[in-house]
């Protein structure tokens, strides 16, 4: 297989793009994944990847929304007439900003997985992408817990909604964000409120709409912890359900099935909160500036997600202006956790845009 | 580098900026690097996203507080270097009036490269499966 280079990029993604639509395996998978404001027709060899989407995805809503439609043709190379994943030129180097701006350049949105070479490309005016594997599950480790992530990342973009990297917590249907990089915290503070009375829709990453109020939709539905985050919040590995350790040796497990009704669909979000472990005793929540609330959320945001990094920033800098901003000193005990946020939800007027 | 003069533009499309109450964000979509800048550089960047030259901003600065004059260059220059801003054309030549003076502090870039290994990962380096995402392994010997 020849290496793709940046000159051949374009071309190589729309060339596997119809291939793609000309493929007819003998035996696919068909699944019609209902999530908020999107359904994406799924179509992968048997078995693996849409297992993966059924575990990981929350099942559709009472009453879903209006959604646009795109469709994931996943194809790996042991399946007959699909061949493998084109190797990137290596000696030509690599960039993700001129690999964004190539694709971009001819309206398309992709990714490239260097360690187990696979291809994701997304076409936004048609909706339809297509997943080159090297085998069925040979997606990159830290998807294998937010599966199609990229897909749903471009469909939304390109439909006004943001796919986010944010925690949240709730109550009573009002929400906040959690932001920050990985280790801040936001993991820890979402068990710790669900497990004393809130909800979340989501302790990674949730989808963000703004019409009016800002409102976050759930996606995933596992919760991720390592032992010693289990063990601040009072938990065993073997108290949770269904859990299974993670490539970054975490356990994943279903957050409903632990505290039913903690997982919800929907949270009005009506400020940004960012948490801070500090190991004291008292859990306090403080005011900060909407300038550091940008700088928690909008870059681990944007370099976390190819394409579409400008719109992204534009958008979740709007979402930092608007609402206001915390710091959330984090103490020990997870019930005062819980008890500080139900203060702050006490105090926190209603996000008018 | 000589002194720097002329009029000198934010680096888009690679960098994007925002501002919140006089206080920026910048990133740097090249190189994954992003920049808080507050007080008086907040106030400096402002100048250079209205188009005032660089002339323009020493002058104004110099008029109410010569002993910052150094560090704004300093500054400036640290902008250059980082590929923050490049050349313009025209641009605002008349001299900067501060409604409000300026504090006693250098304006300053804070830098945060943390998630830099984002951008960087690539077939070249390997990766590492970090706390989320992947993450630039350190190069053994």
């Amino acid at each position: 297989m020849r290496p793709v280079s940046l000159a051949g990029l374009p071309a190589y993604a729309r060339a596997l793009l119809a291939e793609a639509e000309a493929f007819a395996p003998a035996e696919t998978d068909r699944e019609a994944l209902v999530l908020p404001g999107l359904t994406i027709d799924l179509t992968a060899g048997r078995g693996a990847l849409t297992e993966l989407c059924r575990a990981q995805l929350v099942p559709p809503a009472a009453e879903p929304m209006p959604a646009v439609r795109a469709s994931v043709l996943a194809f790996d190379a042991t399946m007959a007439g699909w061949p493998a994943p084109a190797p990137w030129d290596t000696e030509a180097g690599f960039s993700a900003r001129a690999f964004d701006a190539s694709l971009t350049g001819e309206g398309l949105r992709g990714f490239y997985y260097h360690d187990a070479p696979s291809w994701q490309i997304f076409d936004p005016a048609t909706g339809r992408g297509v997943y080159s594997l090297p085998e069925p599950l040979a997606v990159p480790p830290w998807e294998r817990g937010a599966p199609l992530r990229l897909f749903m990342h471009w469909a939304y973009a390109a439909s006004g909604r943001r796919f986010t990297h944010a925690a949240t917590l709730g109550l009573d249907g009002r929400g906040v964000l959690l932001v920050g990089g990985s280790g801040s915290g936001k993991s820890g503070t979402t068990l710790s409120g669900v497990l004393h009375g809130l909800t979340s829709v989501g302790d990674d990453y949730v989808m963000l709409e703004r019409n009016g109020p800002i409102v976050a939709r759930a996606l995933f539905r596992t919760f991720k912890q390592d032992a010693p985050g289990l063990d601040r919040v009072g938990l065993r590995p073997e108290d949770l359900p269904s859990a299974e350790l993670n490539w970054a040796g975490k356990y994943e497990f279903d957050a409903a099935a632990l505290v039913p009704g903690g997982l919800v669909d929907t949270l009005a979000i009506d400020a940004i909160v960012i948490p801070e472990i500090t190991g004291g005793s008292t859990t306090e929540i403080v005011p900060t500036s909407s300038q550091i609330a940008a700088l928690r959320l909008a870059p681990s945001a944007v370099f976390q997600l190819p394409g579409d990094r400008e719109e992204g920033f534009r958008f979740f800098s709007g979402l930092a202006r608007s609402l206001p901003a915390y710091r959330a000193r984090l103490g020990r005990d997870p019930a005062d956790v819980a008890a500080a946020f139900r203060r702050l939800f006490a105090e926190l007027p209603r996000h008018v845009d | 580098m000589g002194e720097l003069s002329g009029h000198w533009v934010i680096n888009a499309p690679d960098v994007v900026t925002e501002t919140f109450q006089g206080q920026s964000v910048v990133l740097d979509l090249s190189s994954g690097h992003y920049y808080s800048l507050g007080g008086n550089a907040g106030r400096i960047w402002s100048l250079l996203i209205d188009g005032y030259s660089i002339e323009s901003i020493v002058d104004g600065v110099g008029a109410g507080r010569s002993d910052l004059v150094p560090g704004v260059r300093s500054f400036l220059s640290e902008l250059v270097g980082r590929k923050l801003i490049r050349p313009g054309e025209g641009g605002r030549p008349e001299p900067v009036v501060f409604a409000e003076p300026l504090s006693g502090e250098p304006p300053a870039l804070v830098v945060y490269d943390d998630l830099a290994e984002l951008i960087y990962a690539d077939p070249i380096h390997d990766v590492d499966e970090g706390q989320g995402w992947p993450v630039q392994r350190p190069a053994t010997p």
